[in-house]
């Protein structure tokens, strides 16, 4: 599987060859991936959404250790299902502005931290309601703020600290809590309505507004996989590992602060390789190619060993702990199973090219 | 579809989203309309550069959109269809955007005042090329189109003055295929990328001449169109279709090209000036087959003394020494074509991915500012 040439490492934005895709009936891995991926990854994301409010209300009206590694547990949870959902960038998770309400990343410029602070300085946070956050920057409603304003830079779980500036930050983490348990229910509403994205993608048509032909979806919902490789590579682990091991920068993973960036990793690149299996995409190829789902699975299998190895909280472990080589070991799983997915499954199911590849542009 | 802008952004610039809210008229007014008013109300301070590129919608659309060096999207224009490039007048009032070709239609706005965006239509028989440029006065727009009947390139020449562009005639490229084109800072020279290829909108996007194209640099009278330099390939690279171009610090004219033989491996990037031919730059053996003989922009950073190409087909943004003609170390962007000028000698690169990256050196590491899921940026990063 690592034998392909450079050429095929990133053929990340996949659009349908004409004359080819088109023929393709793709209807039935759309079917798949939608009931036998999505709809229960949104269902999972949001159920565990649920609980979150009750996790920051433990932990802000009965703080102690037992507590706070009750919340930890489950904000570690919530990153893990989110995971499991945020490569879906089309539709509901789209729709709204809802995955960067849910996480506003990357983020290099640490542009929520500075909001939080105005936040704080500027806002009587003991009456901000979750009506009042949705008004307010989406850098400011989710996971990522969460994690800023419930952890400190070690990892350690501040929230539930019986000072004034405590009990603004608990009823601060109670608004964001509820802001993605409505946003998870809404996500999994939406991909349950039958009249909603899935009948998009399910009944496109000549005279559909987005989605002529079941390949105009199939481009849609198999681009998000090699994109998904994309954004955990150049966008998470290369500002880690990109400048060297002298220059490396642990803090700059996501969910690194909280100590759940290797979750993150870890769950994406599983939440991939379910979504290629519940497509079932075997049927659609031939020869040799019926075997690259499970090149898939073998890659996956591969980086979560890697990760496996990783001590956390990688802030203040991975220099000790031979945390660059292994994430740099795991940049190349990330290509391999780009190779797989954008240089030969792609291919193999008459989907190529880039949005900005086209001749004579 | 709200905006994605994540602060209130504080610039001196309410006139100029005043207008683009107007521009939001054109295709789509509820949700734009509303947006941009939504933004209109704490725009009142000037503290950040501002970038602008077509791209295409989550729902499909397509639009022009502003943001700043952070990647916060501030406005955003719908087109009718898939755009292409911007012409930025010099004192950067007015901005034109052109539909990707073979379109028709291009759309003035003029941000600095509340004038309402005007459509531009391609005459009977020609069609936009995707890219135009203002005379270095600002009075005249040129608009690169094909006279498609006559396989023949010619600039539409439009007087800005009034609110409505006028247009005036046209002048020959004296080539085919025309693309890119720049205005010299001497404000008497036009510069004109021939692509060398003949296509007809009745067969959109086909290439109807490839065993006899001759693309060429050619250099014209921006007042009379008199062709003062003509640059032309040798037989062998014939091929090799001359696109994009940008300005280095000392005047020259730096180009990208597309080669349209898929088994060479010929220089894809050169420069050249009105008394000196087109001296083209080795690329390194290693990116031999590795990119498709295919460059998707070329822009010049702040000082003019590093040119940046993207070959996105290769996901690779190529650095060169202006002054030497040197390759410099390349980045990885996947899908990664607009390219524009950040900071003094920096980059900021967008992508068919959502992606705006930001490079603050050639060879620094690539940071991710933003990526808005469902959106890829199209071919062109114009800083404003």
């Amino acid at each position: 599987m690592r034998l392909l040439t450079a050429l095929s490492l990133f053929l990340p934005l996949a659009v349908p060859l004409p004359g080819i895709a088109q023929d393709i009936d793709y209807s039935t891995r759309i079917e798949n991936a939608i009931e036998g991926y999505i709809r229960p990854a949104v269902d999972g994301f949001a159920e565990e959404a649920l609980d979150f409010p009750q996790a920051v209300a433990s932990v802000c009206d009965h703080p102690s250790a037992n507590s706070r590694a009750a919340f930890d547990a489950e904000f570690d949870r919530i990153i893990d299902r989110f995971a499991e959902i945020s490569f879906l960038r089309f539709g509901p998770l789209v729709e709204d502005n809802r995955l960067n309400r849910l996480a506003f990343l990357p983020d290099p410029r640490g542009v929520a931290q500075r909001q939080i602070r105005k936040l704080r300085s500027d806002s009587d946070l003991l009456s901000l309601t979750r009506e009042d956050l949705q008004q307010k920057s989406v850098a400011l409603q989710g996971i990522t703020a969460m994690e800023l304003i419930a952890y400190d830079t070690s990892a350690n779980v501040t929230l539930g600290t019986d000072t004034p500036e405590g009990r603004a930050d608990c009823a601060y983490a109670m608004a964001i809590a509820e802001n993605i348990a409505e946003i998870g229910e809404e996500l999994s509403d939406a991909w349950h309505d039958p009249k909603g994205y899935s009948a998009d993608l399910l009944d496109p048509g000549p005279d559909h507004p987005t989605f002529r032909t079941s390949a105009e979806v199939m481009e849609t919902v198999f681009n998000a996989l090699p994109v998904a490789i994309v954004i955990l590579k150049d966008q998470h682990v290369l500002p880690v590992t990109g400048g060297g091991p002298e220059k490396a920068k642990p803090a700059a993973l996501p969910f690194s602060r909280s100590g759940h960036g290797i979750t993150y990793l870890a769950s994406s690149i599983a939440a991939i390789d379910d979504m290629i299996h519940a497509m079932d995409l075997v049927p659609l190829l031939s020869g040799p190619d019926k075997r690259l789902p499970g090149g898939i699975s073998f890659e996956t299998r591969n980086g979560l060993s890697v990760l496996d190895r990783i001590e956390t909280p990688v802030r203040t472990r991975f220099e000790e702990t031979g945390g660059y080589q292994d994430l740099s070991v795991f940049v190349f799983t990330l290509n391999s199973m780009q190779n797989i997915l954008a240089g030969q499954l792609a291919p193999a199911l008459s989907l190529a090219g880039g949005f900005n590849a086209l001749d004579g542009d | 579809m709200p905006l994605t802008a994540t602060e209130r952004l504080r610039i001196s610039r309410r006139a100029f989203l005043a207008a683009l809210g107007g521009a939001s008229l054109l295709a789509n007014p509820a949700s734009s309309t509303q947006a941009f008013a939504e933004h209109l109300a704490w725009m009142d301070r000037a503290d950040a550069p501002l970038f602008a590129s077509a791209r295409k919608q989550p729902d499909g659309s397509f639009a022009i959109a502003v943001f700043d060096d952070s990647g916060r999207e501030l406005a955003r224009v719908p087109l009718p269809d898939r755009g292409h490039g911007l012409a930025l007048s010099p004192d950067r009032q007015v901005m034109v955007a052109f539909a990707r070709r073979p379109g028709t239609f291009a759309l003035a706005i003029r941000p600095f005042t509340n004038a309402s965006p005007r459509l531009i239509s391609s005459i009977q028989g020609r069609h936009f090329y995707g890219h135009g440029c203002f005379s270095g006065g600002g009075r005249f727009l040129y608009t690169v189109e094909n006279d498609y009947e006559n396989a023949r390139g010619v600039l539409g020449v439009y007087d800005m003055t009034d609110e409505s562009p006028r247009r005036l005639g046209e002048l020959d490229t004296f080539g085919t295929g025309p693309h890119d084109i720049l205005a010299l800072p001497d404000g008497k020279t036009l510069v004109v990328a021939n692509g060398g290829i003949q296509t007809h909108p009745d067969r959109p996007r086909e290439k109807l001449n490839l065993g006899t194209m001759r693309p060429s640099i050619v250099f014209l009278d921006a007042a009379t169109g008199d062709l003062r330099a003509k640059h032309e390939l040798t037989a062998d690279l014939h091929q090799l279709s001359l696109r994009h171009m940008a300005l280095d610090g000392a005047g020259r004219v730096w180009v990208g090209g597309q080669h349209q033989d898929k088994t060479a491996s010929p220089p894809l990037v050169g420069f050249v000036s009105p008394d000196r031919e087109l001296t083209l730059c080795p690329l390194p053996d290693r990116f031999t087959g590795l990119l498709d003989n295919y460059i998707g922009s070329v822009t010049a950073n702040r000082t003019g003394d590093v040119i940046a190409t993207s070959a996105p087909r290769g996901n690779r943004i190529l650095f060169w020494n202006a002054e030497t003609g040197n390759f410099i170390p390349d980045q990885t962007v996947p899908d990664g074509c607009g390219i524009a000028p950040i900071d003094r000698d920096g980059f900021l690169v967008s992508d068919g991915l959502g992606g705006l990256t930001y490079l603050d050196a050639p060879d620094s590491q690539p940071l991710v500012l933003s990526r808005p899921p469902g959106v890829a940026w199209d071919n062109h990063l114009f800083a404003l």
